[in-house]
């Protein structure tokens, strides 16, 4: 298994643990008929309330159109996890429900490359802030 | 019906031919004593447009493309008499463009009937534009086309509902003829199955020389092609019954049927 397989392995367990139901590699289609590849999908069993996420090893300006038009399809939020996004694209995409997940830590050449200490800390920020994101809307709900 | 292509004079080869802006006042008769004087100079005429004056009293507006053989030692002449003709406000010849291409520079904007600007492209510029969504943006570039068709769609509803159309088969009807009349493609409503008072239904459309599949055919896709188009359909028809509608091509002549076929689920 490589070191980048460990990686979605561990924050799937992570996620597990936490209660949610993963599905890898999965398929979301979108209100076009059109199908979104998502390198997780995360689903809450008490609200029934699902997360994409995808994985990748950077977000700039021109991955921009591509992941609002999934956000939009899907009507589903989206969280990014990268190690380097360009904070004005961070803005943009949070504006419209897009979180993102970033390291920018560009010595690191994608996941696969990350120390096993630092891949304990990257699997518990991104569970936290999944479970930081669905709490928001939560409360946004009530 | 068989239909002929339009030929619209925005563009054609210019040096075996001269293109004229004529105004005149619109009266019975005035299109006949203008293309006499053409008939006297023995001056074929190729082609006319001319456009719906809003009164009787405001002129028109008439483009005429003739032949250029025939009319180097006569034209002055020509254009001389057309102007003499009673009804007739003014004459204007549209000098021809490097390459010898003749371009309509008078008529702008271009509008339809309820005086709505409309925007001509060939579909080459088209076809640039989807391949480059389709190839930069892979799937969700399909899934834009598709939100653009909608918004689209959504638009007319709106515009449709507010000219005082109450019922959905009227206005897929009428929204097919529009389509054609643009030159969007040809569609025919083969199914309908609406129930107002459950909001319900299922519609079946079968469309002919969709440009938007005619596209992805010549780019080499061999699959269902046709997001916006998809998008307008549903965009129209959720904004008529104000809920999602679900619309499938079951058939498309990109991978090799003879129509395009679009299945609505209300």
């Amino acid at each position: 298994m490589m070191e980048g397989e460990g990686v979605l392995e561990e924050l799937v367990k992570e996620l597990e643990e936490r209660g949610f139901i993963v599905t890898r590699r999965g398929f979301i289609e979108g209100v076009s008929g059109v199908k979104h590849y998502f390198d997780f999908i995360v689903e809450d069993p008490r609200s029934g309330r699902k997360l994409a996420f995808s994985v990748t090893d950077r977000i700039r300006h021109e991955h921009v159109l591509s992941v609002l038009a999934m956000r939009i399809d899907t009507e589903i939020p989206h969280i990014v996890v990268a190690n380097e996004v360009d904070p004005s694209v961070q803005d943009l995409l949070r504006k419209c429900n897009v979180f993102t997940v970033s390291f920018n830590k560009p010595k690191f050449s994608m996941l696969s490359s990350l120390p096993s200490k630092d891949l304990k800390q990257f699997t518990k920020t991104v569970a936290s802030e999944i479970l930081k994101f669905l709490s928001a809307i939560r409360s946004a709900e009530a | 019906m068989d239909e002929k292509p339009l030929v619209i004079n925005s563009l054609i080869k210019g040096d075996q031919v001269h293109g004229y802006y004529v105004e005149a006042l619109p009266r019975p008769g005035v299109l006949w004593k203008i293309l006499d004087v053409f008939r006297k100079y023995n001056v074929n005429v190729l082609s006319i447009n001319f456009s719906p004056t809003p009164s009787p009293e405001k002129p028109g507006l008439i483009f005429i493309v003739a032949e250029a053989k025939g009319l180097k030692d006569v034209e002055e002449r020509l254009m001389k008499d057309v102007e003499e003709v009673e009804e007739v406000v003014s004459i204007e010849r549209e000098e021809a463009k490097p390459l010898g291409l003749l371009i309509d520079q008078y008529h702008f904007p271009i509008v339809n009937g309820l005086g709505l600007r409309c925007l001509l492209t060939d579909e080459k510029a088209y076809e640039a534009s989807l391949k480059l969504v389709k190839e930069h943006l892979g799937s969700p570039g399909l899934a834009l086309l598709y939100h653009e068709g909608r918004a689209i769609g959504l638009g007319y509803a709106r515009l449709l509902k507010e000219l005082g159309v109450e019922d959905l088969k009227d206005l897929v009807t009428i929204c097919l003829a529009y389509a054609k009349s643009h030159g969007a493609f040809k569609g025919e409503l083969i199914e309908y199955n609406f129930n107002p008072a459950t909001n319900k239904g299922r519609l079946v459309l079968r469309i002919y020389d969709l440009w938007e599949c005619e596209t992805a055919k010549r780019s080499g896709v061999r699959e269902p092609s046709s997001h916006k188009t998809r998008g307008m359909i549903a965009g129209l028809i959720e904004g008529f019954v104000g809920k999602r509608a679900s619309v499938k091509e079951d058939k498309c002549i990109a991978k090799g049927d003879k129509y395009c076929q679009f299945t609505v689920e209300i």
